[in-house]
């Protein structure tokens, strides 16, 4: 395998195992040859959704608004030389290894104290997006993941600056998606990750400093699915604050797993993480929650919960109680679940409206 | 409407819990049952709203003469009936405004207004904070804001026929007695009532015109009266009624 290091000055031996990704501040990322869909698919798509986007990409092609403002949109055919080229540019702050099948870089940046919104409909694979704001800049990404697709998200939020991202994939084809962050001094990111695929795989970190703020939500929704994902926050200074929270729900035999890890350092004094993860299966899937939580620094909060449990039957007799039939009652409290996550996406009215109709599928309602 | 249970006998992880149980209920009717801990009251309520966990071994519960042994407990509840819980469950996310709807919606009303009247009207009678319709249902209730909820429930729902199981425990006088008239006036409005408890105080603030006091014991009706039963109760406890 040959990978791509752009990270200055790291250089150091990858492990063997696959899916051990984070050796500290490096990142081990496997992808696989898949479909790339066409470019008038996507669009049909976006049409019959009557979803506008932004950028519209198959990892190959690249349909770009020519009217997106207070962002500068760059597109690359990736090569080792101008990965290395380009971690000058991006002021050497990422931290990921990419495998040498990436084939297209996009760029998004946001100059200081400019604000951005972006939607992007994505598909394909070995797409690597660079996304960086500016100090106190403003970058709001939603990406719609299409088909079978890995993708790579390397974000930088400097000084001051907020950064969300929302990724949502749009079909129960495979995935392997990434996102890595570093998060400057007082800078926030919202990152909202709604996974639904037959197989999936999300490996994601975020590197907090001094006075930052991550809030991670994740939502997956499993049929007959494998879905595993991880994510890992490193607060580095004093102040620093991380909220991961994630509910899944299972069904038609999936294996669900999710691994929520956070790490305070030393000198990450006063800083603040909760972790809470919930699943709920509606038959013999089986859902994993991991959270894991290490600190080095004796001020600190921290805490996290996990459960992970059948659909309660207390609840849907209550429920019935009151007349409502058996899978309308169980379609009311996984909403009541995942609605406070929905509501965290922008596109939270078309999410809602999909959440609503797998989860009619899923319990025959 | 027209509750009748004939001869009823269930059990729970095969205990008998249940030996014979007989009761009619109109509408428009209340029924106080009382009686000591463990002598099936709660049991009695599950039953008859087909809960899980309560198997029948004999007997019949009918309504208008039909049996609903075989329905559903969402069935039940779409004919007209109703079950104050005891301990109300807490769903998580679920707001209660949304759950009132949901639940208005499938025993036939829709209108988003009128429900909306009637769920601060009953507010208003019950004394509560509106603030409660925006919270998760049961979630974070005090005691008494989770019997009241309760109450708000039978109030905007309107069913026919309610099985109020202990109504009153855990409230203060003043809750008593406002649940008390929220229930005679609903039952002056033609709804048939089982009120199960413990204590006589919430006797005091309900409307005693139609009512009947039943005593349970070792799961069997042993003995029916007026109020004056529920006073010597009261005074001699429940001694004399329980039947070896």
């Amino acid at each position: 395998m040959k990978y791509l290091d752009i990270v200055k000055g790291l250089d150091k031996e990858l492990p063997e195992e696959p899916d051990l990704l984070y050796v500290r501040n490096s990142v081990r990322i496997e992808l696989k040859k898949s479909a790339r869909p066409s470019i008038d698919e996507m669009q049909n798509f976006a049409k019959e959704n009557k979803l506008a986007f932004d950028i519209i990409t198959n990892g190959s092609e690249f349909i770009v608004n020519e009217w997106i403002k207070n962002a500068r949109i760059e597109i690359h055919d990736i090569e080792d030389e101008l990965a290395y080229e380009f971690k000058t540019r991006a002021e050497s702050r990422y931290i990921g290894f990419t495998m040498a099948n990436i084939e297209k870089l996009l760029l998004i940046s946001v100059e200081r104290k400019n604000k951005a919104s972006l939607r992007l409909l994505m598909g394909g694979e070995g797409l690597l997006v660079i996304a960086k704001a500016d100090e106190q800049a403003g970058l709001s990404l939603e990406e719609f993941l299409y088909g079978d697709n890995s993708i790579i998200n390397e974000i930088s939020a400097e000084k001051g600056s907020k950064v969300g991202l929302d990724i949502i994939q749009l079909s129960n084809k495979r995935s392997l998606n990434f996102y890595n962050a570093v998060l400057s001094e007082r800078s926030e990111l919202n990152v909202n990750n709604f996974l639904c695929n037959r197989e999936a795989k999300s490996r994601n970190k975020i590197v907090g400093y001094a006075s930052s703020k991550v809030m991670i939500n994740n939502i997956i929704i499993g049929k007959n699915s494998t879905i595993d994902i991880a994510d890992l926050v490193n607060s580095k200074g004093p102040e620093a604050k991380s909220f991961l929270n994630s509910s899944a729900v299972g069904s038609h035999g999936s294996t669900i797993s999710m691994k929520e890890n956070s790490s305070i350092e030393k000198g990450a004094y006063r800083s603040e993480s909760v972790i809470s993860t919930k699943g709920i299966s509606l038959d013999n899937s089986k859902i994993e929650a991991i959270p894991s939580m290490g600190t080095e620094e004796n001020e600190v909060k921290a805490s996290h919960a996990a459960a992970v449990s059948p659909i309660s039957t207390e609840a849907i007799e209550y429920l019935m109680s009151r007349g409502i039939s058996k899978s309308d009652s169980k379609k009311l409290i996984l909403m009541g679940m995942l609605d406070k996550h929905i509501m965290r996406f922008s596109s939270n009215e078309y999410l809602k409206t999909r959440i609503d109709s797998m989860l009619n599928e899923l319990l025959g309602v | 409407m027209l509750l009748e249970i004939k001869d009823l006998y269930a059990e729970i992880d095969g205990k008998e819990i249940l030996n014979g149980i007989n009761l009619s209920v109109k509408s428009g009717e209340l029924h106080v049952i009382m009686g000591p801990n463990g002598s099936g009251k709660t049991t009695l309520a599950k039953a008859i709203m087909g809960l899980s966990g309560v198997k029948i071994r004999k007997g019949d519960i009918l309504v208008d003469g039909k049996s609903i042994l075989e329905l559903r407990t969402d069935e039940r509840a779409k004919l007209g009936l109703f079950l104050q819980y005891q301990t109300p469950v807490e769903i998580e996310g679920v707001s209660f405004l949304s759950f009132l709807n949901n639940a208005k919606s499938a025993l036939g009303g829709s209108d988003i207004k009128e429900l909306m009247q009637s769920v601060k009207e009953g507010i208003k009678e019950l004394a509560m904070s509106e603030e409660v319709i925006k919270r998760p249902v049961n979630l974070g209730f005090s005691g008494g804001e989770k019997k009241k909820s309760e109450i708000l429930q039978m109030l905007v729902l309107k069913p026919k026929i309610a099985i109020l199981d202990e109504p009153d425990s855990g409230l203060d006088v003043d809750a008593v007695r406002i649940i008390g008239k929220a229930i005679s006036k609903s039952v002056s409005n033609g709804m048939g009532c089982i009120v199960i408890t413990h204590y006589t105080r919430i006797l005091s603030s309900l409307e005693f015109k139609n009512g009947t006091v039943h005593i349970l014991s070792r799961g069997k009706i042993v003995e029916s009266g007026g109020k004056e039963l529920a006073e010597k109760i009261e005074k001699e406890g429940y001694a004399s009624f329980v039947k070896e």
